[in-house]
């Protein structure tokens, strides 16, 4: 079933009694909703007009013990006194599943809209979610029903090292339904990753290869270039960008961004100097700290201040096709250089697109330059002299495979 | 229309006369000239420069050398100086849409990427230098006109290029 084509299911105010809007839809709230902006930033449901009982969220929240510090605020953006009203993180409500909500001594229907910034959902741990990772894959097994095992579990398990590693933190709100694989895209997008169904049917997520990144056992396949016909490489400027600032903090309320992105920009002279100022301003909706949106503009700069090569290749022969989209595989060129200006020996690159013509007996592949090559590590126990010789960790390796 | 000299004027008047192009490529690095044939001095911009040949008084008005280019490379390497695109005609559309809408001009350039295994003139440009945003001229005139007098009939810059063993394919805007 094309689950992540189906919208995700989010709880309606209709399951309970006495709503005030039957049609109005329980958010799904994630991460730290209580920073970065000013004032309410998504809308408190009624669910029971008679006990003036307001849903928070259509799940729990992170628990107050835990440092999550919930704020309502009135039509005029004013902060409600908590005396005015009793909160509960995790309130199975009438029965019918555990919400968040906050219950008023009296009617509150004058205050409304009441808007609400708070922490998000917890984890089975009870640490708040906000990995980028965690929450995509929260949202498509604990929200949409996907099976855990549907998740590959290295690739997520990698993409979530890498996450924690640059310290990635994702926050924002579902208020409405939509597709979940749109939505997974958008999450993943900011914070440069990206996610594909493989071969075997299970959903692979990636965040942006850096040094280091990539395992020995992740590169899938060497490119002999004897077996290579029709190779082309190139590149566009318009790819390139080497300024980046992100606007962030945004709010639902509001539908805008609250902060950036003159604090956020990221620049790099060298790039700018060589190839013109190309600029990029991203929107981030689901980033609300201004690290955060720093560290991401810092690692776009990083990536696309020089040109990738895009390289289109053609195997005449189907050994390949142990390929699948997004895999790392080895290519070696001897017209094409490196950056040293050397022939390109073992130069990782990753499997953009892959076209079998099963009928020819070949494979067309578009292959992106990841920039990196692949290196060789001494370890320091003696083997090797430390006469300058040769390099701890980093040294290309040249081998051929 | 682009204006010419009286001496440009009279070169293309003649019949049997087809002008020189050259394609010159300016990066951080430096300038590059080629052609069809082998750039001659005169289009590497060496003939132009102030020569201690006589015409000059060495009276400190004028530097010897100055007014020349310095180049990194000139050679016989246009394959195809593809087809130049200027048009007020929109690439799809109505036309009075294309009155009003930002349509550049723009060149598809090839140039040949022969050279040793290890030592193709492009391969290694495009790998050490910036290639994507240098700068480009396409001058067309004749032997006998000094420099100065030749057309310049597009200017502008890399904005993709598709490389392969054998040549690059240059994608040029104006600007």
């Amino acid at each position: 079933m094309d689950t992540l084509g189906l919208d995700i299911p989010l709880v309606s105010a209709g399951r309970y009694e006495r709503p005030r809007r039957a049609g109005q839809w329980l958010p799904l709230v994630y991460g730290a909703m209580h920073l970065g902006g000013e004032g309410g930033l998504w809308p408190a449901v009624c669910i029971d007009t008679a006990e003036h009982v307001y849903a928070l969220a259509g799940h729990a929240l992170l628990e107050l013990e835990a440092g999550n510090q919930v704020t309502l605020y009135d039509r005029e953006g004013e902060p409600i006194p908590e005396a005015d009203y009793t909160l509960n993180p995790a309130h199975d409500y009438q029965g019918r599943g555990v919400i968040a909500t906050a219950t008023f001594a009296a009617e509150a229907k004058d205050k409304e809209p009441i808007t609400v910034r708070a922490a998000g959902k917890a984890g089975a741990t009870g640490e708040l979610l906000q990995n980028p990772l965690e929450v995509v894959r929260d949202i498509l097994v604990e929200v949409c029903g996907l099976a855990p095992e549907s998740i590959e579990p290295s690739a997520y398990s990698r993409a979530w090292a890498r996450a924690q590693e640059l310290g990635y933190r994702a926050a924002g709100v579902i208020a409405r339904p939509q597709p979940a694989g749109r939505l997974v895209t958008a999450v993943l997008g900011e914070f440069l990753g990206s996610w594909w169904q493989g071969a075997d049917g299970r959903y692979k997520f990636f965040l942006d290869l850096g040094p280091g990144t990539a395992g020995e056992g992740e590169l899938a396949y060497c490119f002999r270039e004897e077996h290579l016909s029709s190779v082309t490489a190139g590149a566009n400027l318009r790819d390139l960008c080497n300024q980046v600032g992100a606007r962030y903090a945004y709010s639902p309320r509001l539908k805008d961004c609250e902060a950036g992105p003159e604090d956020t920009l990221a620049r790099d002279p060298a790039s700018i100097g060589l190839y013109g100022l190309r600029p990029r301003t991203l929107e981030l909706k689901w980033v609300r700290e201004g690290a955060v949106a720093r560290r991401i503009c810092t690692r776009l700069v990083d990536l696309l201040a020089r040109p990738r090569r895009v390289i289109t290749c053609q195997e005449d022969a189907l050994a390949g096709m142990v390929l699948e989209k997004g895999d790392l595989a080895l290519l070696s060129l001897s017209w094409l250089y490196d950056a040293a200006g050397q022939p390109l020996v073992n130069q990782i690159v990753r499997v953009m697109s892959i076209e079998p013509q099963l009928d020819q007996g070949l494979v067309r592949y578009t292959l992106w330059d990841t920039g990196y090559y692949k290196t060789l590590a001494y370890p320091a126990d003696g083997t090797w002299p430390a006469d300058g010789s040769r390099r701890a960790g980093g040294e290309k390796d040249t081998r051929e495979y | 229309m682009l204006s010419l000299s009286q001496g440009f004027h009279r070169a293309r008047r003649e019949r049997n006369r087809r002008p020189q192009v050259w394609f010159y490529l300016v990066n951080a690095f430096g300038a590059r000239v080629y052609g069809e044939r082998f750039p001659s001095d005169q289009a590497a911009g060496l003939m132009a420069a102030v020569r201690a040949d006589g015409t000059w008084l060495a009276d400190g008005r004028r530097r010897a050398g100055e007014g020349s280019l310095t180049l990194l490379e000139r050679g016989a390497r246009v394959l195809s100086y593809g087809r130049l695109r200027e048009t007020l005609t929109p690439v799809r559309g109505r036309l009075g849409a294309s009155l009003k809408q930002e349509e550049p001009g723009n060149l598809t350039l090839t140039l040949s990427n022969a050279g040793p295994k290890q030592g193709r003139p492009f391969s290694r440009l495009e790998a050490v230098e910036n290639l994507l945003g240098a700068r480009a001229w396409l001058v067309v005139g004749y032997p006998e006109l000094p420099v100065r007098e030749w057309l310049t009939r597009f200017v502008g810059r890399v904005t993709a290029y598709r490389l392969d063993a054998r040549r690059i394919t240059l994608s040029l805007r104006a600007e």
